[in-house]
């Protein structure tokens, strides 16, 4: 055995012993070893916990739905789910996708996020457009995890930068809506939140920043 | 923040039919870079900085007949260490020694450990360099013991220099003259000892170098070493030392992998890779799982006063129908509720958590569950997580505030600051109990792997194969549990070089264990659990407690939940268990073969009585020390000092030194017993959530004096991790 081979047999050593090995049986820890390779491994295929690849919707589809109903698209992740209402509380109300991952809007503005790894654990967020005083800039604060599940606080400044008309389509149905687009920075990050109001002020989509890892989730409301 | 995008994609190496991934570091163009011996450096001469704190690196580098394995740590902004293992080709091949080498001389590749330690003394300014200073094997048999003082200053933000003055090995080329004395000469004995006497004397000689960052991937370096390799290129002539100056070239893959390639000495070819990861940074991001359940708040007593009466109380199933509730409520997030006990205003939940890792998280979510499903008159949870049938703390909490910091951008802080959590004894007037649970049989089969490193012959052995485990609850606290390997491939049977012994071969056996241990019963035991206090627990394990050893094990400990201390005590009565791992405690004396001139038989059963005081101390700053005193398991008596980095999300890196009373020359080489110690929570490398973890030890010389039991469920790791400071340090998960 050469050396050059023994020691990269080191490397893989210290590895090995660390190392998550697949099992079965039922006991809960280890199995639970073996979903966790499995999800790795669906999600390098680009598959995932979520639907991705969603049916085309049509209206038929949903004329079924009672309650509210959204559209969730991860953009990052090339994944979609349809959420639910499930509950409310103080203003916020939080819906759920059949695999139990929920995101919680306060006035259609996205306060919270979980399931999703990198969640959004909270946000002091307004509608931009309720303002009183359009332009200038507004304080917005984030909750956030970091990877050593410390809270971490991100106080960021926003401004609207431009205000526009147009007609967005949400499955088969076109909306005349006047977009808001809202800028925010905080600690030298810079991200972007969009906002289609319709003339009822009804956030009919938006698209909003969860997380430095998830990066941006656009929301479709499904209602009529 | 800027660079947080670019930090969760992960390594991922196939090993074994399994898959490990590792969350990897950020790197800017400006990291400081690695050296050949794995240390923060230029090519083969150190630098004046240091990594990012926290830093995990695996280097390996090879040029000529040198090869060098380094495992390095920065245990704190300033201070970093190293652990290397070193071979040396062609080590007595041209020294006309052959056949009939002896000593040292004896090997054809000579391998070696060392460990390095380094600190920055002054961090980079505008006009001031990075300073650092470090000892480089500066224990042991100092193969490559050298000292040096060095300064790195960034001349453009792509541009650094890099000088230095080097004693030991780094001052023997270009010396200038001997500042602080003469060198006393290397009287390594049996290795393992420090060399302080040596350090920083005898002759002095300065380094230097250059390294230009082409762009984010690209990295030139040149130096100039004072490395004079007298005993691989002057004494053995392994290699040909031309020329003082080296030259390298470096690429950054992703965050994680730095390869280079380089010419060194005028003579030499070298390659090196570094595998870089960072224990706080978590795969994906975050913790994937099931979302919790979220909170529909009660409506107000004014509006649905009927809905606030505490009638129910006296309802006689409202036990077992409100457990039955919050089971359910849980059961995706593998907590089972264990009891429930309450009046009208309060609820005290008892629970045991089988997978999150976070076990502030398991708070959080049963704090949910049973604001989804108590009766609204219920405003003060009592919430206990129980392990092992021993209830740890007691989280109070009210449910008005769970409700209404649900959303809130600093809740997990806030919720803190109005929780109580306190000490807790035995439950008292239980409403319902989990008793349908018991018994509980958990198994699992799946691949094995054993390792035996650093045995003299070559550094790494290994078998792989499958596992049985099974794990019988009889009752809270009371399980059985056991252990079957069996090895598919392997070479751990290929005996190494079996030094002399002066001890009873309580580990130093281990070849045979591993030889004839194929299958092997790894242990088998029936563990009780028992809190005999609110803040003393207790534990006995009778059995095959470990690979080498059974008998009984008794341990207690003194742990108050809101202290950052405790103590402890373990009594042990134990036999050595025969080589085959089966059933018997008989030694045949062919474990007692060695290759030293010494003697060669040993008793056919040893018994011995061992165990030691403990004293943990968890430190707010992320260091963990634990010291134990005691005797031995080949009788010797002395006292072991662990001192650990813990981060919050559970990875931990240590190290740890024994001394007992048997002498450094009883003990053979390395003197003292010593070694690293890596524990990995599974949940960091995949980010689902599981509190399995992996855990590693490497210890240089694997020898009989200071070796501890290695029963299962120690009292301390099994409990703390719901103590206040276990509960709090990953508060943040509460509401996740």
């Amino acid at each position: 055995m050469g050396t050059i081979l023994e020691m990269r047999a080191i490397i893989a050593a210290a590895i090995v012993s660390l190392g998550a090995l697949a099992a079965c049986g039922n006991d809960k820890e280890a199995s639970d070893v073996t979903a966790a390779l499995r999800s790795a491994a669906g999600a390098k295929l680009g598959g995932g916990a979520s639907a991705s690849g969603m049916p085309n919707l049509t209206r038929e589809m949903l004329a079924g739905a009672t309650g509210p109903l959204l559209l969730i698209t991860l953009e990052q992740r090339n994944q979609q789910a349809l959420v639910v209402e499930i509950a409310q509380n103080r203003g916020v109300t939080t819906y759920s996708s059949e695999d139990d991952r929920t995101i919680s809007l306060r006035d259609g503005v996205l306060v919270a996020t979980r399931g999703l790894g990198d969640d959004l654990m909270a946000a002091s967020a307004q509608r931009p457009d309720t303002r009183v005083s359009a332009g200038g800039s507004y304080p917005r604060q984030y909750g956030l995890l970091d990877g050593n599940d410390q809270a971490v606080r991100l106080d960021a400044t926003c401004s609207v930068t431009a205000r526009a008309a147009e007609s967005v389509e949400i499955v088969q149905i076109i909306y005349e809506t006047t977009r808001i687009d809202e800028s925010c920075e905080a600690n030298g990050r810079r991200f972007d939140n969009s906002y289609w109001v319709d003339r009822g002020g009804q956030i009919r989509k938006s698209r909003q920043w969860v997380s430095p890892t998830i990066g941006s989730i656009v929301i479709e409301d499904l209602r009529r | 923040m800027a660079r947080r995008r670019s930090a969760h994609r992960y390594l991922a190496l196939a090993v074994a039919g399994g898959m490990v991934a590792a969350p990897i570091m950020a790197v800017s163009q400006g990291r400081p870079s690695l050296n050949l011996y794995g240390a923060t450096g230029v090519i083969d001469m150190p630098s004046g900085e240091s990594q990012p704190d926290g830093a995990l690196t695996i280097s390996t580098s090879h040029f000529g007949p040198i090869s060098r394995t380094t495992l390095s740590f920065q245990i704190t902004p300033r201070l970093s260490g190293s652990f290397r293992f070193l071979g040396i080709r062609d080590w007595n091949k041209n020294i006309g020694c052959l056949p009939n080498c002896t000593g040292t001389d004896q090997f054809d590749i000579y391998y070696d450990r060392s460990f390095d330690l380094k600190y920055q003394i002054f961090d980079e300014g505008r006009y001031m360099p990075a300073v650092s200073v470090g000892l480089q094997d500066f224990v042991g048999t100092g193969v490559l013991a050298g000292e040096y003082l060095v300064a790195t200053k960034h001349v453009t933000p792509d541009l650094k220099v890099t000088a230095g003055l080097g004693w030991g090995r780094l001052g023997s080329y270009g010396s200038l003259a001997t500042p602080l004395g003469a060198r006393p000469p290397l009287n390594p004995g049996s290795g393992g000892n420090f060399n302080y006497d040596q350090w920083f004397r005898g002759q002095a000689a300065p380094f230097g170098g250059v390294e230009w960052a082409i762009n984010d991937q690209w990295t030139l370096k040149a130096e100039y070493s004072s490395d004079n390799y007298d005993e691989e290129a002057g004494k053995r002539k392994t290699f040909e030392r031309k020329s003082p100056f080296n030259f390298g070239l470096e690429y950054q893959y992703r965050d994680s992998v730095r390869l280079g390639a380089y010419y060194l000495y005028g003579s030499q070819v070298g390659i090196a890779a570094h595998f870089l990861m960072n224990p706080k940074k978590r795969a994906g991001g975050g913790v994937q799982g099931p979302a919790p359940s979220a909170i529909t708040p009660r409506p107000s007593r004014s509006a649905n006063p009927d809905l606030w009466s505490t009638e129910w109380v006296t309802q006689n199933d409202a036990g077992d129908i409100l457990r039955a509730n919050l089971d359910s409520r849980l059961n995706d997030d593998g907590i089972k509720v264990r009891s429930i006990s309450y009046n009208g205003t309060s609820a005290e939940v008892r629970f045991t958590n089988a997978r999150i890792d976070a076990e502030a998280q398991a708070i959080g979510r049963t704090a949910r569950a049973m604001a989804g499903s108590l009766p609204a008159s219920v405003e003060q949870f009592e919430i206990v997580p129980v392990v092992n049938g021993m209830a740890v703390s007691k989280v109070v909490i009210l449910r008005s505030d769970v409700e209404r910091l649900e959303h809130a951008v600093d809740g997990a802080e806030q919720i803190l600051s109005r929780a109580q959590i306190v000490s807790v004894g035995a439950a008292e007037s239980v409403a319902s109990r989990d008793s349908e649970s018991y018994p509980a049989f958990t198994w699992s089969i799946g691949p094995y792997a054993r390792l035996r490193l650093f045995d003299q012959n070559t550094p790494f052995k290994a078998g792989i194969g499958l596992q049985a485990k099974g794990r019988l609850e009889v009752a809270p606290g009371l399980l059985i549990s056991g252990k079957v390997t069996k090895l598919a491939i392997s070479n751990l049977d290929d005996r190494p070089p079996i030094p002399d012994r002066k001890l009873q071969a309580v580990r130093s056996a281990n070849y045979f264990y591993d030889k004839l241990g194929d299958p092997a019963i790894d242990h088998l035991a029936l563990t009780y659990y028992h809190k005999l206090s609110p803040e003393v627990y207790g534990r006995v394990s009778l059995g095959y407690l470990e690979r080498m050893f059974g008998g009984i094990s008794t341990e207690v400990l003194w742990m108050p939940t809101n202290r950052r201390w405790a103590v402890g005590a373990e009594l042990n009565y134990v036999a050595q268990r025969s080589p085959d791992q089966q059933f018997g405690f008989k030694l045949p004396q062919e474990m007692y073969q060695t290759d030293g001139p010494g003697i060669e038989s040993g008793p056919s059963s040893y018994r011995t009585v061992t165990g030691h005081i403990s004293g943990y101390y968890s430190f707010e700053n992320g260091f963990h020390a634990q010291v134990d005193i005691g005797r031995y398991l080949a009788g010797d008596v002395g006292a072991t000092v662990s001192l650990k980095r813990e981060f919050e999300n559970g990875w931990k890196i240590g190290a740890f030194v024994t001394k007992t009373n048997v002498s450094a020359s009883n003990f053979g080489s390395g003197s003292f017993d010593k070694g690293i110690t890596i524990e990995v929570p599974v949940s960091m490398l995949f980010g689902t959530q599981t509190r399995e973890t992996r855990s590693t030890v490497l210890r240089p010389f694997g020898r009989d004096g200071g070796q501890r039991l290695e029963v299962d469920g120690r009292l301390y790791e099994t409990v703390r991790g719901y103590r206040e400071s276990g509960l709090t340090e990953q508060w943040g998960r509460f509401w996740k």
